[in-house]
C-alpha cells in the first residue's frame, strides 16, 4: 500500500495507453523512428545526415540502403554501404565509420547508374546477444566479420530520404 | 533471430489475392465504428470485476494482413493499390484501492475504487524489405495514412457483488505520419472528446450506452439468466457445470446513409455519397443475442450463440441498387475448448477452435471469394497463465466475431496476441 502514491503519480505522469500499445508494436515490427536527409551536389554524391545515435552495448554497426529500382517508393531497399565489403553485393569496401555509433552522416559516391527518383534509409544493427552472451553456442566464432552477417538484426531504421539522381 | 523468424512465418501465412482496393479512410472509419476504446474497455473489466488486485497491466496487437490501399507513390508520382497492413493495439492500466479490503469469498461485499487508463491505436503500415547483402534479408515498417489514438480516462467504483459503475472521458486523436513513414504525436489534425457510463447490477443486468453531446449512439443491455436463477432460487447450488446462459439487446445506429456505408437506407433515388445530411434516412440495427458457455466435462468447454437481428427500414446495397432481403440470422459461433480445471493451483490453460457464419450486407463488397452476404469462418486460440502473468494468442478467419469489428477482413488473416501482468 505504501506503494500507491508512487503508483497514481505514474498514472498521473504517463501517456496514452494507445501511445504506449503502439510504441511496443512499433518496436516489434521495427517501426522507421527517425529521419534522415538526402541531398545530391548534382554530380556524383549524395550526402546523407541524421540525428540519431547508439552508445549501447550491442551496437555492432549502421547501415546505408537505398531502393534498388528507381521512381518507386516501395521498391526493395539494398545495403549499398556497412562497415565491412560484403562481396555479395559488391560494395566497394566498407567503411569504417559506419562502425561508430555516434556517425552522424554519410557520403555516396557509388550512385546508380540508371537516373531517377531513389529513396534511402540507415540503419542501426545490434547483436543479437549482450556481450557476455556471444559465445560459440550461441554461433558466435570468433571473427568479427563471420558474426556481424550471421548475428545481428536492425535495431532502429529511418524513414526514407527521397533524392533526385539526374 | 527470434524477430525475424516472427516476421516469417507472418509474410508465410499472407495471402495476397485480387481484392478491392481501398480509400484509406473507409478502412479508419470502419474500424472507429466497429471496435471501439470503450468496448474494450468494458470487455478487460468483465473479467476483472471478480479479481482481487491492486495493478493490471494488459496489452493486446492485431495485425490483419493485405489490404489494398489507394496510396501515393513518392517515386511514380502516381497513386496505386498498394498492400498495407492494419495494426489495432490495446492497452490498459488500472489501479484498484480496496476501500473495505478484498472479500474473501464471492458472496461477501467490498468497495473497491479504481482508476483505469486505456487505449487503443489503429492504423495502416506498409512492409519495408530490406537486403542486408550476406546478413539477410528484414522486415521493417512504416506508418502510411492516418494514424488513430483513442484513450480512456476513467473511474470506477465496485460494491461487490450489488454493482459495478465505470465513467470517464473518451479522447479520440487523429495523426498524419510525415512524408517519410515516421511521425511525431503532436498538433493532431482531428480531436473530440465524449463521456461514457457503463454499469453491471448483481452480476445479471448490465448496461452500456456510448453518447455524444446530441444522441445516444449505441446501447447495450445484457441478462445474466443463469445469476438471475441462482440468485432468486433457494436451492440453487452454483456449479461448475451449470450453464451460463446470457440474454443481449443491442441498439446500434448502424446504417445512416453515410459515404462508407454498404448501403442505402429507405429508397435508392436520387442518393449520392455527397448528399446533404438533411437528404439522408437512418435504419436502426436491433440485436438480440443468446450466449450458452456449458463446461462438458473437467477438461472441455463450449461455447455457443445465436444472434438475431432487426433493421428498421429497408436496406439497398449500394452497388447495384438492389434491395436487400436481411436474414433474421445475424450471426452463429460454436467454440469448443479443452479448458481442464487444475486443483491447488492458479494455472489456467486454455486451447480453443471453433466455427462461425456471420450475416452482414458489407461482406458482399469486401469478400474475396465467392459471393453473397454470409461467410464461414474458423479461429484457433490459445490462452495460459496464472493469476499474476499471462498470454494469450489467435489466428483467424472469416471468424464472427472479428469480422463484426472489421467486415473489411473478410477472406483476409488476422493474428493476435495479448499479454497481462496483475498484481
Amino acid at each position: 500500500m505504501k506503494f500507491i502514491p508512487a503508483i497514481l503519480a505514474l498514472f498521473l505522469t504517463t501517456t496514452g495507453c494507445s501511445y504506449v500499445s503502439d510504441s511496443i508494436e512499433g518496436a516489434i515490427t521495427d517501426r522507421s523512428s527517425f529521419s534522415v536527409n538526402a541531398e545530391y551536389n548534382g554530380v556524383n554524391t549524395v550526402t546523407l545526415t541524421w540525428d540519431h545515435t547508439d552508445s549501447s552495448d550491442n551496437f555492432a554497426g549502421i547501415e546505408i540502403y537505398r531502393t534498388k529500382y528507381p521512381n518507386d517508393e516501395y521498391s526493395e531497399y539494398i545495403l549499398i554501404r556497412s562497415t565491412y565489403e560484403d562481396s555479395s553485393h559488391n560494395t566497394s569496401g566498407g567503411d569504417i565509420s559506419l562502425a561508430n555509433g555516434s556517425t552522424t552522416t554519410y557520403s555516396d559516391s557509388d550512385l546508380p547508374s540508371s537516373y531517377g527518383i531513389y529513396f534511402y534509409r540507415v540503419g542501426f544493427v545490434h547483436w543479437d546477444e549482450d556481450p557476455s552472451d556471444r559465445t560459440s553456442e550461441n554461433g558466435y566464432t570468433g571473427d568479427t566479420e563471420t558474426d556481424y552477417y550471421n548475428n545481428t538484426d536492425i535495431d532502429s531504421i529511418s524513414g526514407y530520404a527521397r533524392v533526385l539522381i539526374d | 533471430m527470434i524477430k525475424r523468424t516472427l516476421t516469417i512465418i507472418f509474410i508465410l501465412l499472407s495471402i495476397d489475392l485480387t481484392a478491392e482496393t481501398y480509400e484509406a479512410s473507409t478502412l479508419h472509419n470502419a474500424v472507429s465504428r466497429s471496435e471501439t476504446v470503450l468496448g474494450l474497455f468494458t470487455d478487460r473489466w468483465k473479467m476483472l470485476e471478480e479479481k482481487n488486485f491492486y495493478i493490471d497491466v494488459y496489452g493486446k496487437i492485431n495485425w490483419t494482413y493485405d489490404f489494398n490501399v489507394n496510396t501515393y507513390n513518392s517515386g511514380s508520382g502516381q497513386y496505386e493499390a498498394v498492400d498495407l497492413n492494419l495494426v489495432r493495439t490495446y492497452g490498459t492500466m488500472t489501479l484498484a484501492l480496496p476501500v473495505t479490503g478484498f472479500r474473501n469469498a464471492e458472496r461477501d461485499t467490498d468497495l473497491i475504487l479504481a482508476v483505469s487508463m486505456a487505449g487503443f491505436h489503429y492504423g495502416l503500415t506498409k512492409d519495408v524489405e530490406i537486403d542486408r547483402g550476406s546478413a539477410g534479408s528484414e522486415t521493417t515498417t512504416d506508418y502510411k495514412h492516418s494514424q488513430f489514438f483513442d484513450d480512456i480516462y476513467a473511474v470506477s467504483v465496485l460494491f461487490r457483488p450489488y454493482i459495478y459503475l465505470h465513467t470517464g472521458l473518451i479522447v479520440n486523436n487523429e495523426y498524419v505520419p510525415d512524408e517519410d513513414g515516421t511521425m511525431s504525436y503532436s498538433d493532431p489534425v482531428n480531436s473530440y472528446k465524449k463521456f461514457f457510463i457503463s454499469s453491471n447490477v448483481l452480476e445479471m443486468l448490465g448496461l452500456q450506452v456510448n453518447a455524444d453531446k446530441s444522441s445516444i449512439e449505441e446501447m447495450k443491455v445484457s441478462v445474466n439468466a443463469t445469476m438471475v436463477y441462482t440468485f432468486f432460487s433457494v436451492n440453487a447450488k452454483k456449479s461448475i457445470f451449470l450453464p451460463q446462459i446470457e440474454l443481449t439487446y443491442e441498439y446500434i445506429e448502424a446504417y445512416n446513409d453515410d459515404p462508407w456505408d454498404a448501403v442505402w437506407v429507405g429508397d435508392t433515388t436520387g442518393k449520392t455519397s455527397y448528399m446533404d445530411s438533411s437528404e439522408k434516412n437512418s435504419a436502426v440495427l436491433n440485436l438480440l443475442s443468446l450466449k450458452l458457455n456449458q463446461r462438458l466435462s473437467k477438461n472441455f468447454t463450449t461455447e455457443t450463440q445465436f444472434t438475431f437481428q432487426y433493421i428498421t427500414d429497408d436496406i439497398y446495397l449500394k452497388e447495384e441498387s438492389e434491395k436487400i432481403d436481411p436474414s433474421v440470422l445475424k450471426e452463429f459461433h460454436f467454440l469448443f475448448a479443452y479448458e481442464p480445471v487444475l486443483d491447488n493451483t492458479t494455472f489456467k490453460f486454455k486451447l480453443y477452435t471453433g466455427v462461425s457464419w456471420y450475416w452482414d450486407p458489407a461482406v458482399a463488397i469486401h469478400r474475396e471469394t465467392g459471393s453473397g452476404y454470409d461467410l464461414w469462418g474458423w479461429i484457433l486460440g490459445l490462452d495460459f497463465g496464472t493469476d499474476t502473468i499471462g498470454l494469450e494468442s489467435k489466428v483467424v478467419y472469416n471468424y464472427s466475431t472479428e469480422l463484426r469489428k472489421l467486415v473489411e477482413a473478410a477472406d483476409k488473416w488476422s493474428f493476435e496476441g495479448s499479454l497481462f501482468f496483475r498484481i
